[in-house]
């Protein structure tokens, strides 16, 4: 079992290494979009009242969504590549479930991004002028309670992509899907908490923007996160194992 | 002694592209593969043979029937897959940016085995097929020849008792081609693998396999030692060309209709004659006659495998328009 996480963590540290140019590029598209938001924030709300609140919105958002495109939508993308490659025909015909293996892919690629979005948060910060909280103490609890009801969205995104296979287009909607999600302010719509990820990010805003430390958080905003990261993370490895298992039947595996 | 693989009564099915109904694509199959044996799976295209490897390698679910590796049902899944290490057809077994080395590792990884527990194996495996230069190059660097001996390189780095190749020599030139059936012949003579091989390479089959099972349309038409079928069809299996006369192409499937034991080789124009049942042979000398074709020679005919499964498969068409009348 440890081999197979370590194998899994060190390909994707291969990948990454293998293809640096395009993985820095990605962040510097990144960049560009965030300073994008910022300027044209800047113009259309300079007027506006509690504008430094609003920008730190959009800054924290934007982190977040990184991390959360590494740990739900790259899965999407590995098992699409996988497929296309006839590579994912090879997974199956080990003697270890799928989903473990791709749960090592997507530690291993939340591990990997992550140097990038440390990067990313202090240029932004530099060029916007907009500093958050980066208080890690308060920050890596919550982030990696709420990765794991991300990683279950991320296993039936990887589901879908086994059983309908030309899920490309699909997968480019879902990143957009995802940020609407993070920067809807709960607030203004209590229910949404039952959603996957959407506590853990509000908990992870409060952290960053409105400067609350891990001990101001109730027992019960934890006992409510885990249980939505567990829940989510359940269902999302359930649906998954539903869909391979579905493709199996179906004859779907080791088409060539 | 007890099989490493037992097929029983195994039966596939798919629905049809309207998604209405279902046609049957493997049909009551059984067959033994013993340890320690290269073990032949045979058939022309669409006779079943990919769905069979695909229920062997846990790809599949067979709708009944049973698939039993080293005694375990393939309904234990994780269990029975430790036995066996699959190199499926084509250049699909390996992740192309990333190094020779890097792959074994990975898979290696994947199966819970350390790459330092099998780098001595590792560096001998490349050795015997000559890439232990190419050890850190790109997969997608490499040639069609060479990625299919790092995958068969791959799949016996991981230990297991089988290794089922599907269409090993698809795409290699005559040189790469020898040099796999040597090297599959030792890795069995000494490293004491089983290895099953599913191919349209019948020059393959006679060289390096032990015994064969033919599926055709689903269903399984033989099952034997590759020395028996060669022997069986030598002795009782003649060459006749003839002369004068013309039979037509009617007449022509009527008299395979109703010889079965012969067949027509348009190309050579040479009938193949199997004397064993003596009472039809007899009635096809007298249809010649009756038709004015002379006989010119009578010869033994030297047949090699490929003709042999044509032949088998031929009667297997033969049986099946006869069950449809």
């Amino acid at each position: 079992m440890l081999s197979m996480f370590k194998s899994n963590i060190f390909k994707q540290y291969i990948e990454f290494r293998r293809y640096l140019t395009n993985t820095l590029l990605e962040f510097f598209i990144f960049y560009m979009i965030l300073m994008a938001l910022f300027l044209g924030f800047n113009t259309f709300a300079g007027q506006m009242d509690q504008f430094g609140e609003k920008i730190e919105y959009v800054v924290a958002g934007y982190i977040i969504w990184i991390f959360a495109l590494a740990a739900m939508q790259s899965i999407g993308w590995e098992v699409y590549t996988d497929i296309q490659r006839g590579t994912m025909d090879q997974l199956y015909m080990t003697p270890i479930s799928v989903w473990k293996i791709l749960l090592s892919r997507m530690i291993g690629k939340v591990l990997i991004q992550s140097s990038g979005v440390v990067l990313l948060t202090i240029a932004s910060m530099v060029t916007t002028g907009v500093y958050l909280n980066v208080d890690l103490v308060g920050i890596i609890p919550i982030l990696l309670l709420t990765l794991f009801s991300m990683f279950g969205i991320g296993f039936i995104v990887a589901g879908i992509c086994i059983l309908i296979k030309q899920v490309d287009n699909l997968l480019i909607l879902f990143q957009f899907l995802i940020m609407s999600f993070i920067y809807m302010p709960i607030e203004k719509a209590p229910f949404l908490k039952y959603f996957p990820f959407i506590y853990g990010v509000d908990m992870l805003k409060q952290t960053m923007i409105d400067h609350v430390s891990l001990w101001e958080f109730s027992a019960g905003d934890f006992v409510f996160l885990l249980t939505n990261s567990f829940v989510y993370f359940c269902l999302g490895v359930g649906i998954f194992r539903l869909c391979e298992k579905e493709a199996i039947k179906r004859g779907l595996l080791g088409k060539y | 002694m007890n099989p490493i693989i037992d097929v029983q009564n195994l039966t596939a099915s798919f629905k049809d592209k309207k998604g209405k109904t279902f046609i049957r694509v493997v049909n009551d199959v059984s067959f033994q593969v013993q340890e320690e044996e290269i073990f032949g799976l045979l058939g022309p295209n669409g006779a079943g043979k990919s769905s069979i490897i695909r229920m062997i390698c846990g790809l599949l679910i067979p709708k009944s029937g049973g698939i039993f590796i080293k005694g375990i049902s393939y309904q234990k899944r994780m269990e029975s897959l430790k036995y066996i290490s699959t190199v499926l057809e084509g250049n699909r077994n390996l992740y192309w940016r990333m190094t020779v080395k890097e792959n074994i590792s990975y898979f290696a990884g994947n199966r819970g085995i350390q790459f330092k527990e099998i780098k001595d194996q590792a560096d001998e495996w490349l050795r015997l097929f000559g890439l232990e230069e190419k050890k850190s190059e790109l997969v997608g660097n490499l040639s069609r020849g060479m990625q299919q001996k790092v995958a068969i390189t791959v799949a016996l780095c991981l230990n297991t008792k089988v290794i089922l190749l599907d269409e090993p020599t698809l795409g290699l030139d005559v040189k790469t081609t020898n040099e796999l059936k040597k090297i599959l012949t030792k890795i069995r003579n000494e490293f004491k693998k089983t290895i099953i091989i599913s191919t349209h390479d019948m020059k393959l089959v006679e060289e390096i396999c032990d015994r064969v099972v033919i599926i055709d349309r689903g269903k399984k038409i033989v099952e034997d030692t590759v020395e028996k079928l060669m022997e069986l069809f030598q002795i009782k299996t003649y060459a006749m060309s003839v002369k004068g006369g013309e039979i037509s192409e009617k007449k022509l499937n009527r008299i395979v209709r109703q010889f079965p034991e012969f067949s027509y080789d348009s190309t050579s124009g040479l009938y193949r004659v199997d004397i064993s049942n003596t009472t039809s042979f007899y009635a096809f000398i007298e249809l010649l006659k009756k038709e004015k074709v002379y006989i010119d020679s009578i010869e033994p005919d030297r047949l090699d495998f490929e003709k042999i499964f044509t032949i088998l498969c031929e009667r297997n068409q033969v049986d099946a328009v006869h069950v449809q009348e």
